[in-house]
C-alpha cells in the first residue's frame, strides 16, 4: 500500500489486524464451496478435448493442449463476438456515463435545487427493475417490420416515403427491417443497455457525491469556490473511486453482456453475425449442436483474461492512489472546516 | 408441438356444440403401487392436461385443487415442465439424465427425436411391454421416427402430423374467384402454381393481401421433403438440390414482395390469422385446432375469421411436428408407463375419444376412420372434414430425410437464406457461412 | 450598477438552466415510463388486440385475463410470488451483510494478504458467470441441492461486485476517525461494525439494496437449471412458462403476469428509494 497510514492499533495497543480475516472470511469460505470448483473446471477443460456430440456421444475428456485455443482463435466466430461486444459495450457506455455524470451534477449542485429529484430519480431507475424477457417482448414489437410503431413514425416524419408506406401492398419494400440489420440491431441492444443502466449509474454517482462530508463543500464556499470549482476540483477527484467502481463493473458487466442481444436475437436473422456477443458464443458452444465444452471453456478463458487484461490498466490509470489523495483531502476539509 | 392442452382450451369454447362427445370414458387400472413419484418430463403442460382431463379421470384417480395427480394405487405423478426456450428442456432432460435422476417418461419432438431414441436414454419399447403388434393401427413413419438405427422401437406417439395447406375463402373468391376447396387446389397444386397465384394475389389486391406470411412458410414444407438427410453415414454435411432450389424460390418471393413477410410464430404471423393481410398458412393437425382457432379472434362462425377457412392438400404432402412418449433408462415404475402408452397411443376406444373431444388427430388409422365414418364436421373450417384429407394424406408422408441434426441445422439455414433473399450475401458466400457454422456446431461433421 | 444586473442576469441564467434541465428530465421520464404503460395497458387487452397494433388506453379484458392466468394449470401465482420474495429477501440481506463485512475487512484492517484478498476478489468479479454455469450446475447435481433454494441463495454471501463498490465508498465515505473513536470507547470490533459502519453506509446499502433484490427477482437462467418443481417455481420462471408455448401465446396474460412481476419490485423500490432520495447520505460523519 502506498498509504501511509499508521498501523492500526487497538486503544490499549492491541493489534486488531487479525480481524480483517474473520471479517472477509465468510465471502471467501462460501467462495470456495460453491464456485471454486465450477472455475477450476473450467480452466481444466479449455485444456482438454471434451464434447458431446449431436447424436449423444461423449468424446473425451482427453488432454489437448493448446488446441481450443488455436481452434477457437482460427476457426468461428471469437473474434466477431469479441469485436461485437466491444462496440456495443461503448456505443452504450459513452454517452451512459456521460448523461448520468450531468444528471448527478445537477442533482447535488445545491445552487441549481432542482425539484422532483425524488420522482425523477425513481422514475430513470425503473427500466432496470423489469426483465430483460419484457422488455425485449417490447422492442420486438416497437422495431416492427413492414408495420411497426417506429416505421410509421419515420414515415409520419418523412424519413421514409410516406405514401409508398402508408399503401400496405408496398409498405415493405421502404420500411426499415431493424432487426434484420447488422448495425442497426446493434444500435438497437446500445440504446436498450443505455436506457436500462443509465438511472442506475446515475445513482450509484449521487450516492457517491451524498457521500462526501458536507463539511468539505462547506469549507470550500467558504472560501469561495463556485459551483464548478466545487465539482472539478472536489466532487470528481473524490468521486474517482465509485468512478471506477462504475467503470469497472460496466466493462465487466458489457463483457458478459448477454441477455438483452440473445433476446433482441430473432430466430434465422441475418443480423445475427452482428450482434453475437462472447457469452452468446460460449453458450451456443456449450448448449446448442454439439457440446463442445472444450471450446466453450477456452473462449471462457479468453474472456476472462481480456477483462482481466483490460480492468488492469483501468486500475493502473485511475488506480488506488486515490485512495490516499481522497482521504488527504477529507482531512485537510475537515481541518479547514474546523479552523 | 404444443397442442393439447390448448385443444382442451379450444375444445371449451367449442364444446357446445358437442354435448354428445361429452360423456365420461373409463377404463380398468390394475398397475401396483410403489409408494413413489413417477416423474414425466415435458416442456409445456399440454401432456400434463390430457393425463388431468382423460387419463385420470378414466383410470379413476383424482386431481386435487392444487392439480396433484394421484393414481387409485395411491401413487401420485410429478410433472416437471421445462420450458423450450433457448434449448432449457434439453439441457435439463440431459443433466438429469445424466446425473442418473429418476424420471419414468420424457416427450420428444420430431426435431431431435433421433437425438434420443439413438441413445440409452430411452428404453426399448419392449423392455416397457409394448409390442410391435399393439402398434399397428399407428401410421408407420411415426414409429420409424421413434425407431433407432438397429431397428429398436424406442417411442411412441399419441399423434399423427401430416400438414395441409389452409385458405381462407371470402378473400380466395375475392382474389382468385375460387369457390372450392377442389378449385384452391388446383391453384396451389405445385410450386410454379404457387407461385404464379401468390403474384396473382398480390396483384389484385394491390399488396393489401399476400397468399403467404413468409418464406420461412415454405421451408416448413421443403424442409420435411427433402430427399436426403442433412448428415450421410460418413458425417458429411449434405446441401440437395431441394435446399438450392429453396433458395432461390425465397429470394423470387421476397424480390417480388409476394409475402406478407411475417415470420414463423411472429407477432404479425399469428396477427395475420384474424385479419386479411394473409390468404393462406401452411400447418398440421394441431396448429388448426390450436394456434390458428386462437388467432382467429372468434370462436363460433361468424366471429373474426372463424368458419371462413379451408384446407386443401397444397403444393407436397408434408409433416410438421410431432411429439413422442419414451421410457427413460432411469424409470422406476414401468408397468404405469406401459399403461399410460397403451392409453394414449394404442387403444382404438381410448383414443377415439381422446380424439373427438380434443380435436387433435390422433395416431390410430381404425379411430380416425371410425370417426370420419361416423360423420365429421369442423365449423372453423366451414364445416368441412379435414380428417379425410389427413387420412389420406398421412401414408404419403415421407421422413428418410430426417436426421438427429435438424434443428439447428435448420435455424442456421434460414439465417443464410435470409441474407441471401435481401441481397446482404450472394449464393456462395451464404453457402460457406452457412457451411462453417455447422461444422462450428457440430465439430465432428465434415463440410466439403 | 454592475452589482445590481449581475445577479439579475445570473438568475435569469439560472432559470433558462433549470428550464432545460426540467425539459431534459421530463423528456427521460417519460422513455422509461413508457414500457410500464404498454405493459400495463396490454394486461388490461386481449390477445387478440394486443397482436393488431400497440395501444396506450386500456382495454377490458383485464379480469378476463386474470382468470386465464389463474386456469392455467401449474401456475399459482402466489406461491410464485412467495418463492421470489423468500429467494430475493434472503440473497440481498446475506449479500449486503457479509459483503458489507467483507469490504470493511479490506478497507479498515492493515493485514498481510490484504492486496492479494481485493485482487482476488476483483479477479472474481471478472469471470463470466455464464462460463462455469456448467460446473455448477453438475456441481449443485452431485451434492444433491438440485431443487432446492439453497444453491439460490447461499452464494450470494460472495457477491465481488457488492464488495468493490462497498470498498469503493468506504474509501470515500468512512472515516477511519470514527472507528478509531469507538476503539477508544471500548467497543468490540463487530460492534463497531454493527452500529457504527453500517448505519453510515445506509444510503449505499440502500441502493445496493435494490440492485441486489432486482437482481435476484429477475434471475432466469439459474432457477431454470436448478428448480423442477412446479412448487418452487420463481415469478420469472412463471413467465417465461407462459411464454414458452410459441404456438400459442396469450400475449394479454403474458402482460398480466410480467405487469405481476414487476409490481413488489415496485413496493420494495419504492420502500428504499426514500433513503436514496431524502439524502441519508448527507451527515456521514457527525463531529
Amino acid at each position: 500500500m502506498t498509504q501511509k497510514t499508521p498501523k492500526k492499533r487497538h486503544a490499549k495497543g492491541v493489534d486488531t489486524s487479525r480481524y480483517g480475516y474473520y471479517f472477509i472470511a465468510p465471502f471467501f469460505i462460501v467462495y470456495l464451496v460453491f464456485q471454486a470448483y465450477p472455475l477450476l473446471n473450467t480452466v481444466y477443460l479449455a485444456f482438454q478435448r471434451y464434447m458431446i456430440t449431436g447424436t449423444n456421444k461423449v468424446v473425451g475428456p482427453t488432454f489437448y493442449g493448446l488446441k481450443n485455443f488455436q481452434n477457437v482463435l482460427t476457426k468461428g466466430s471469437t473474434i466477431a463476438a469479441f469485436q461485437n461486444t466491444i462496440i456495443m459495450w461503448v456505443i452504450n457506455f459513452i454517452p451512459q456515463i456521460l448523461l448520468a455524470l450531468l444528471l448527478a451534477k445537477w442533482f447535488t449542485d445545491t445552487r441549481l435545487k432542482i425539484r422532483g429529484q425524488g420522482a425523477i430519480k425513481v422514475m430513470v431507475y425503473m427500466p432496470n427493475i423489469i426483465t430483460a424477457a419484457s422488455i425485449s417482448v417490447l422492442f420486438y414489437s416497437l422495431f416492427a417490420y413492414p408495420q411497426g410503431p417506429v416505421n410509421s413514425l419515420l414515415a409520419q416524419v418523412g424519413v421514409i416515403d410516406k405514401a409508398t408506406y402508408l399503401n400496405t401492398g408496398t409498405a415493405a419494400t421502404v420500411a426499415i427491417p431493424f432487426l434484420e440489420k447488422g448495425w442497426h440491431t446493434r444500435l438497437i441492444i446500445a440504446f436498450i443497455n443505455f436506457w436500462m443502466w443509465y438511472g442506475n449509474t446515475m445513482i450509484v454517482l449521487v450516492a457517491g457525491m451524498l457521500g462526501i462530508s458536507p463539511n468539505l463543500f462547506e469549507a470550500a464556499e467558504v472560501d469561495g469556490a463556485t459551483p464548478n470549482q466545487i465539482f472539478t476540483k472536489i466532487t470528481m477527484p473524490l468521486l474517482k473511486p465509485i468512478m471506477l467502481y462504475t467503470l469497472v463493473t460496466s466493462l465487466i458487466g458489457g463483457m458478459q453482456m448477454y441477455d438483452i442481444p440473445q433476446m433482441m436475437q430473432q430466430q434465422g436473422s441475418p443480423a445475427k453475425d452482428m450482434t453475437m456477443t462472447v457469452t452468446m458464443y460460449i453458450m451456443e458452444l456449450v448448449y446448442t449442436g454439439t457440446k463442445d465444452y472444450g471450446r466453450g471453456a477456452a473462449v471462457s478463458v479468453l474472456l476472462f483474461l481480456f477483462t482481466g487484461v483490460l480492468s488492469i490498466i483501468l486500475f493502473f490509470i485511475m488506480s488506488d492512489r486515490d485512495e490516499a489523495r481522497a482521504r488527504k483531502a477529507q482531512r485537510k476539509a475537515r481541518k479547514g472546516a474546523k479552523a | 408441438m404444443k397442442k393439447l392442452v390448448a385443444l382442451i382450451m379450444a375444445l371449451m369454447m367449442v364444446c357446445s356444440l358437442m354435448p354428445a362427445y361429452a360423456e365420461a370414458y373409463t377404463t380398468d387400472f390394475d398397475v401396483p403401487a410403489t409408494g413413489e413419484k413417477f416423474v414425466i418430463y415435458s416442456w409445456n403442460d399440454e401432456f400434463q392436461g390430457m393425463l388431468k382431463n382423460y387419463y385420470i379421470p378414466a383410470v379413476g384417480g383424482t386431481v386435487a385443487e392444487d392439480g396433484t395427480m394421484t393414481l387409485p394405487n395411491g401413487d401420485v405423478i410429478e410433472y416437471v415442465i421445462n420450458p423450450n426456450d433457448n434449448g432449457v428442456y434439453q439441457q435439463k432432460l440431459d443433466a438429469a439424465l445424466a446425473a442418473g435422476e429418476q424420471i419414468d417418461l420424457f416427450l420428444i419432438e420430431a426435431d431431435y427425436a433421433l437425438k434420443y431414441v439413438d441413445s440409452d436414454y430411452t428404453l426399448p419399447l419392449e423392455q416397457v411391454g409394448i409390442t410391435a403388434d399393439q402398434m399397428a393401427k399407428q401410421y408407420p413413419y411415426t414409429v420409424t421416427i421413434a425407431t433407432d438405427s438397429n431397428g429398436v422401437v424406442k417411442g411412441t406417439s399419441w399423434q399423427a402430423a401430416p400438414g395441409l395447406f389452409l385458405y381462407r375463402r371470402s378473400l380466395a373468391e375475392k382474389y382468385l374467384g375460387v369457390k372450392t376447396p377442389e378449385e384452391m387446389q388446383e391453384k396451389v397444386k405445385d410450386w410454379d402454381t404457387f407461385l404464379a397465384t401468390a403474384r396473382e394475389v398480390a396483384e389484385k389486391s394491390a399488396g393489401a393481401t399476400k397468399l403467404i406470411p413468409s418464406n420461412g412458410d415454405v421451408w416448413q414444407v421443403v424442409r420435411t421433403v427433402r430427399s436426403t438427410p442433412w448428415v450421410d453415414d460418413a458425417y458429411n454435411l449434405v446441401i440437395d438440390d431441394q435446399v438450392k432450389w429453396y433458395f432461390d424460390f425465397a429470394k423470387t418471393l421476397r424480390e417480388e414482395n409476394l409475402t406478407a413477410m411475417a415470420n414463423p410464430w411472429s407477432e404479425a404471423w399469428n396477427a395475420g390469422v384474424g385479419n386479411d393481410s394473409i390468404l393462406g398458412y401452411f400447418f398440421s393437425t394441431w396448429g388448426i385446432q390450436w394456434t390458428m382457432v386462437g388467432n382467429s379472434g372468434g370462436s363460433k362462425p361468424g366471429e373474426g375469421t372463424y368458419g371462413d377457412w379451408a384446407a386443401v392438400n397444397g403444393p407436397q404432402p408434408y409433416y410438421w411436428g410431432g411429439t413422442w412418449l419414451t421410457a427413460s433408462s432411469t424409470a422406476k415404475n414401468l408397468p404405469l408407463v406401459k399403461d399410460i402408452m397403451e392409453y394414449f397411443t394404442v387403444e382404438t376406444a381410448s383414443m377415439q375419444d381422446y380424439c373427438l373431444k380434443s380435436k387433435d388427430y390422433v395416431n390410430n388409422t381404425e379411430a380416425v376412420q371410425n370417426i370420419i365414418d361416423a360423420g365429421f364436421a369442423f365449423d372453423f373450417l366451414g364445416g368441412q372434414d379435414h380428417y379425410s384429407l389427413f387420412q389420406a394424406v398421412t401414408p404419403l408422408i415421407d421422413i428418410s430425410a430426417m436426421s438427429a441434426y435438424d434443428q439447428n441445422i435448420n435455424i442456421e439455414m434460414d439465417e443464410q437464406v435470409n441474407a441471401y433473399a435481401t441481397g446482404e450475401k450472394d449464393y456462395e458466400t451464404a453457402i460457406q457461412d452457412f457451411k462453417d457454422a455447422v461444422v462450428d456446431m457440430y465439430p465432428e461433421l465434415m463440410a466439403e | 450598477m454592475s452589482k445590481r444586473t449581475e445577479p439579475k442576469s445570473y438568475s435569469k441564467a439560472l432559470a433558462a438552466e433549470k428550464t432545460v434541465i426540467y425539459i431534459v428530465c421530463i423528456a427521460l421520464c417519460v422513455l422509461s415510463i413508457f414500457p410500464f404503460a404498454v405493459m400495463f395497458v396490454n394486461a388490461t387487452r386481449d390477445n387478440y388486440s394486443i397482436q393488431q397494433g400497440m395501444s396506450l388506453i386500456p382495454g377490458d379484458m383485464l379480469l378476463t385475463n386474470w382468470q386465464t392466468l389463474n386456469e392455467r394449470q401449474n401456475f399459482d401465482i402466489l406461491q410464485g410470488m412467495w418463492n421470489s420474495m423468500f429467494i430475493a429477501t434472503c440473497s440481498t440481506v446475506l449479500a449486503l451483510y457479509f459483503s458489507t463485512l467483507a469490504a470493511y475487512g479490506l478497507v479498515v484492517y492493515r493485514f498481510k494478504g490484504r492486496q492479494l484478498a481485493f485482487t482476488f476478489i476483483m479477479v472474481v468479479l471478472m469471470i463470466p458467470t455464464q462460463v462455469s454455469a456448467v460446473g455448477f450446475f453438475t456441481f449443485m447435481y452431485k451434492l444433491n441441492l438440485v431443487n432446492t433454494f439453497i444453491p439460490l441463495i447461499i452464494p450470494a454471501i460472495a457477491s465481488p461486485s457488492l464488495v468493490f463498490f462497498m470498498r469503493q465508498y468506504m474509501i470515500a465515505g468512512l472515516p477511519l476517525e470514527i472507528v478509531e473513536a469507538a476503539r477508544i470507547d471500548g467497543s468490540s470490533e463487530f460492534a463497531t461494525y454493527n452500529t457504527i459502519c453500517l448505519p453510515l453506509m445506509k444510503p449505499a446499502l440502500a441502493t445496493q439494496a435494490i440492485f441486489c433484490f432486482v437482481g435476484s427477482w429477475n434471475r432466469l437462467f439459474e432457477p431454470t437449471m436448478l428448480i423442477n418443481s412446479q412448487d418452487k417455481y420463481t415469478m420469472p420462471m412463471l413467465v417465461s412458462l407462459l411464454k414458452s408455448d410459441r404456438f400459442r401465446t396469450d400475449y394479454g396474460t403474458v402482460y398480466l403476469a410480467l405487469a405481476l412481476t414487476v409490481l413488489p419490485l415496485f413496493i420494495v423500490y419504492f420502500a428504499l428509494s426514500k433513503y436514496i432520495i431524502a439524502g441519508v447520505a448527507l451527515g456521514g460523519v457527525k463531529e
